[in-house]
């Protein structure tokens, strides 16, 4: 994967769980447990799962927000796990983050402007007070917002406005990626549109690259080049936005894509739910941890975990048992291609 | 007009108003709609629009101050329930009308055993003994599909997953048989596999019970997928309302047009998505004339110094917009 | 509440809580009663005392000299002493300040004498003006309570902050050390540390505010743990910023609400350990003029000088009263669940 902006590879956060009066450590939630994608430069990877699932864990160790357990995190090169405080706060300039909450993301005494041109500060773009200034507006300008928002404080606008302010504050320092954690999850449908569109708009124009966390299929089709599905801190899934929708192979994508409701009420199908809840990230069911609820279990997919395996073109998934269903209707799926090699 | 033996809730004209520092926020204005029999209505629209502060006035749930309900009626069983000395209001709550809410953590008490409370809810309005309302709260708790009832009855709603406590808030609701099932944003706090069970169970109840529910929700998805009859809020009006399939096959009002519009799904993936312009105006500040008129592409003159008039322009289809006034029928 | 959460305000944040404070009518009395001694406090020289606020004497003008004690021509007939002995002659002009007695200002014929025309709440066994004293004594107040609360509030926020944002174990040594001062009784450790400190106004200050943190340390802290989970928290993290700008310029605004609710029962109850430290003769020290003091000064008199209880004891109490109803109007007013 020399040719991506971020490369993740077995990326692993266990968070201790403590116990008692001398906080002794009795086990871990899994939060992540080996994850593994890479982003080429210009284009958007998302990550899919309910909650609990890692994703915005995942996001949050990249950035070394928190400290991952294991793993490594290569950014353009440079491998982020271990770089020491000078060389993450220039790679931090680097990569931003978007929230989902547009109510808790920004400092509700700070005006505006001075959410924005902190981060200039901090990194030391635009010399003179005056020339931030011009920067601020031109930033705003780019997200959609008048000047005038510039001297008000974030409680005076809407969620979508705020969310347009958190993503002019992201781009202050010019960063090539940008981590978008449930950027619209917050939103109503037509301001979702509009912050979605907004989102594009700067891809295109500003070249970057964006890690996209979602949870709404809809939405994170419409934006992705590359779809990785997480269930308990692991990738089941990942491969091409149009090879994951138009050809889900693991079960738990395809429960994912028949869960999601259908905005055509004549396409009303009686469904198989998916049964049960979530486990527990502290306990997880040996071997593959969605066999308690696949209704494609085997006994042996309680034994090991199931690795990641090319089932054509960069479209990998974490279930034997699938791919050898898929083998055999695999001319309906892909067309004229032979599959990846299994190794 | 349904026949009046199949509508269960009637709500006419209903306005409730808060009354804030900065202003008087119409947050319902008019709104009038019937919940039939057995059917679910869906109450859809952005935050803002009144959807959960409708709800909320059913059941005389306002926060009073700042929230007054102003006018209008909601006719329950031949009753006017705004009439109703509050003893009796609250004989209905959670009896013949009972609610769910978005959020199931933060609905259920969690001091008290999942079990005790929909016992407590059992006894109250229903006067079995603790034994039978024990053994009444597991068949409830089997029957919105929790597996081992008579053991989850004894956990705290801290021991259980959001899915499984919207099970609980569900049965809770179902304990005295009601009538109407006000549903606000039951499963917006959930994951959609999760929401998936959710609504499926709805409809599984529904079709045994014959509740008429109310589902109230900002997901057009959710809509297509519960829903008979659907009425979309813009800003504390009533602007369309209409059969499931005709409202999703030909909305009429700009506004309804354009939220199908701006949704992903109906969309080539990476292309421009439809948008509507600007952003929900406050409740203390709704333009006048037609509340949505500073954001519709198709305003007019008339738009923005008169009201439009709900009008129906075929069978049971109905919208608030200049566009349509003329060929339509009052109500 | 979806429709309420709609308002979008041009309020900030201070105008929000000061309309909501406007509304209790309590808290206002308060607010109006504090600013009053604040008042009292600051214009003492022109309210109370035997030095004139203007003197023309000798053909010459003399302004303030009850703030400016300088003036040579006076110092050298040694008038700024002997001013309630002195009286203008012909040509000569004094403006005196309202009730013309000094605090220290003895009048032996006229000790113990019940208020009437002359002095208005009575003087005491050394002919003393009752009132001129308790306005002197507002000063000494309103100066303990705030400095010592300030002192407090200092190291309150810091170390809150600190133990609230670093966690681990810089909370776990900051909260035992809290733990610590807490076990200990206050004002047993002020009357034993004053034991062996000479007594002076700035003793009193500096031990009520060390002893006095360990509440205002504890809110801050609570705060700190919850707002630096907020997302503006970490999305100044990963801009890159340091820990101080986070601490100081990101949260702590956030935090700060509960430290001025807590400040203002704080000023109440240092004014309290005052009055009691000078009453037991720990605290401020006699002839100057201190509530607590006039408490103890009548003592011996209680039997039949009712004045020299009452009046200072209300003072107290009004003043006592009046910064926790200012509290408890901050304390409504900033909280959030009232605010619509």
């Amino acid at each position: 994967m020399s040719g991506d902006l971020l490369s993740v590879q077995d990326l692993v956060m266990h968070f201790p769980v403590r116990q008692g009066v001398f906080s002794r450590t009795v086990g871990a939630v899994r939060a992540v447990d080996g994850v593994s994608f890479g982003i080429p430069a210009g284009t958007t990877l998302s990550l899919v799962g309910e909650s609990g699932s890692g994703k915005t864990t995942t996001g949050r160790a990249i950035l070394r927000l928190i400290e991952p357990t294991g793993g490594s995190v290569y950014f353009d090169g440079v491998d982020v796990s271990t770089a020491d405080k000078a060389v993450l706060r220039g790679l931090r300039k680097r990569m931003q983050l978007i929230f989902q909450d547009p109510y808790g993301s920004l400092n509700p005494r700070m005006t505006v402007f001075s959410v924005i041109a902190e981060a200039m500060a901090v990194h030391r773009i635009g010399r003179r007070g005056a020339d931030r200034r011009k920067r601020v507006l031109a930033l705003l300008d780019m997200v959609g917002l008048p000047a005038e928002a510039a001297d008000r404080y974030p409680h005076e606008f809407s969620g979508g406005q705020r969310q347009r302010i958190g993503i002019a504050r992201a781009l202050a320092v010019n960063p090539d990626l940008i981590i978008a954690d449930e950027p619209v999850s917050a939103l109503d449908v037509s301001i979702q549109a509009q912050i979605l569109n907004l989102l594009i708009e700067l891809q295109e124009r500003l070249g970057l690259t964006y890690l996209f966390i979602g949870h709404d299929l809809s939405v994170v089709r419409h934006i992705s080049d590359q779809v990785a599905v997480i269930y308990m801190g692991r990738i089941v899934e990942i491969g091409p936005a149009e090879a994951v929708f138009d050809h889900p192979t693991h079960p738990y994508t395809k429960a994912l894509l028949a869960a999601a409701p259908v905005a055509n009420p004549r396409a009303r199908k009686p469904r198989r739910a998916l049964p049960g809840d979530v486990p527990s990230p502290v306990n997880p069911p040996p071997g593959c941890p969605f066999h308690p609820r696949c209704p494609d279990a085997t006994p042996s997919c309680r034994e090991c975990v199931p690795k990641l395996q090319e089932i054509h073109n960069g479209h990998r998934v974490a279930c034997p048992v699938a791919i050898k269903v898929g083998h055999h209707a695999a001319d309906h799926h892909h067309p004229g291609e032979s599959h990846g090699s299994h190794d | 007009m349904l026949n009046q033996d199949h509508i269960a809730l009637s709500i006419r004209n209903l306005r409730t108003w808060f009354h804030t520092d900065q202003g008087i926020a119409r947050a319902v204005d008019d709104v009038s709609f019937d919940v039939p029999t057995g059917k679910t209505l869906a109450v859809v629209g952005e935050s803002g629009c009144g959807k959960s502060v409708t709800a909320l006035s059913i059941l005389r749930l306002v926060p009073t101050p700042p929230g007054r309900i102003e006018g209008g009626e909601i006719l329950f069983g031949g009753q006017d329930l705004l009439e109703l000395p509050l003893g009796e209001m609250r004989a209905i709550r959670g009896n013949d009308i009972s609610m769910i809410f978005q959020e199931p953590m933060t609905s259920m008490n969690p001091v008290f055993r999942v079990g005790g409370q929909i016992m407590a809810a059992i006894r109250l309005h229903r006067g079995l003994s603790k034994d039978e309302a024990r053994r009444e709260a597991i068949a409830l708790l089997d029957r919105v599909g929790i597996p081992a009832p008579e053991l989850r009855v004894n956990d705290y709603p801290h021991h259980m997953s959001g899915g499984m406590l919207q099970r609980v808030m569900i049965a809770l609701a179902l304990a005295c048989g009601p009538k109407v099932l006000i549903a606000d944003e039951p499963t917006t706090a959930l994951d959609v596999t999760i929401q998936a069970q959710i609504l499926d169970l709805l409809k599984t109840l529904q079709k045994d019970t014959g509740m008429a529910i109310m589902l109230i929700t900002h997901d057009l998805g959710v809509v297509a997928e519960v829903a008979d009859e659907v009425v979309v809020m813009y800003a504390g009006k009533k602007v369309e309302q209409a059969p499931v399939n005709r409202l999703f096959a030909a909305p009429r009002h700009p506004y309804t047009q354009g939220l199908f519009a701006s949704l992903p799904a109906t969309q080539q993936p990476g292309a421009r998505l439809h948008t509507i312009d600007g952003n929900v105006p406050a409740a203390t500040d709704f333009p006048r004339g037609c509340r949505f008129h500073p954001r519709c592409p198709k305003a007019m003159a008339r738009c923005r110094d008169e009201e439009p008039p709900f009008r129906i322009l075929e069978e049971r289809h109905g919208t608030a917009c200049w566009l349509h006034a003329e060929g339509g029928m009052a109500p | 509440m979806d429709v309420v959460k709609q308002h979008r305000s041009r309020e900030g944040y201070w105008r929000l809580v000061w309309r909501q404070f406007r509304k209790n009518r309590f808290a206002m009395a308060g607010l109006v009663i504090v600013l009053f001694l604040a008042g009292v406090a600051l214009l003492a020289p022109f309210l109370a005392g035997d030095v004139p606020v203007y003197l023309l004497k000798d053909g010459r003008s003399y302004w303030f000299p009850n703030l400016y004690r300088g003036y040579q021509d006076l110092v050298a007939e040694n008038l700024y002493a002997n001013f309630d002995r002195w009286s203008p002659g012909p040509g000569e002009m004094a403006i005196r300040p309202p009730i013309a007695y000094g605090p220290l200002q003895q009048d032996i014929l006229n000790a113990l004498a019940a208020p009437g025309a002359k002095h208005w709440l009575g003087t005491d066994d050394r002919g003393r003006d009752v009132l001129s004293r308790i306005i002197w004594g507002t000063r000494i107040a309103m100066l303990v309570g705030i400095v010592a609360v300030g002192i407090s509030a200092v190291i309150g926020v810091i170390l809150g902050a600190l133990a609230g944002y670093y966690g681990g174990w810089v909370d776990a040594v900051i909260l035992r050390f809290i733990e610590v001062m807490l076990v200990l009784p206050t004002f047993f450790l002020i009357i034993t540390v004053m034991a062996f400190l000479p007594p002076s106004i700035y003793n009193i200050m500096a031990v009520i505010g060390l002893t006095g943190w360990t509440g205002i340390a504890r809110l801050v802290r609570g705060e700190f743990l919850k707002q630096r989970r907020q997302d503006y928290a970490t999305a100044a993290r990963a801009t890159g910023l340091g820990d101080g700008r986070i601490i100081f310029r990101h949260i702590l605004p956030n935090a700060l609400s509960p430290v001025f609710v807590s400040a203002s029962f704080g000023v109440a109850g240092a004014i309290l350990t005052e009055s009691a430290l000078s009453f037991l003769g720990f605290g401020i020290q006699p002839p100057t003029a201190s509530w607590g003091e006039l408490l103890k000064q009548a003592q011996t008199h209680v039997d039949f000088a009712w004045w020299l209880v009452v009046f200072p004891g209300l003072a107290i109490f009004i003043t006592v009263t009046a910064f926790n109803l200012v509290g408890e109007g901050l304390r409504d007013a900033m909280d959030p669940r009232l605010r619509q």
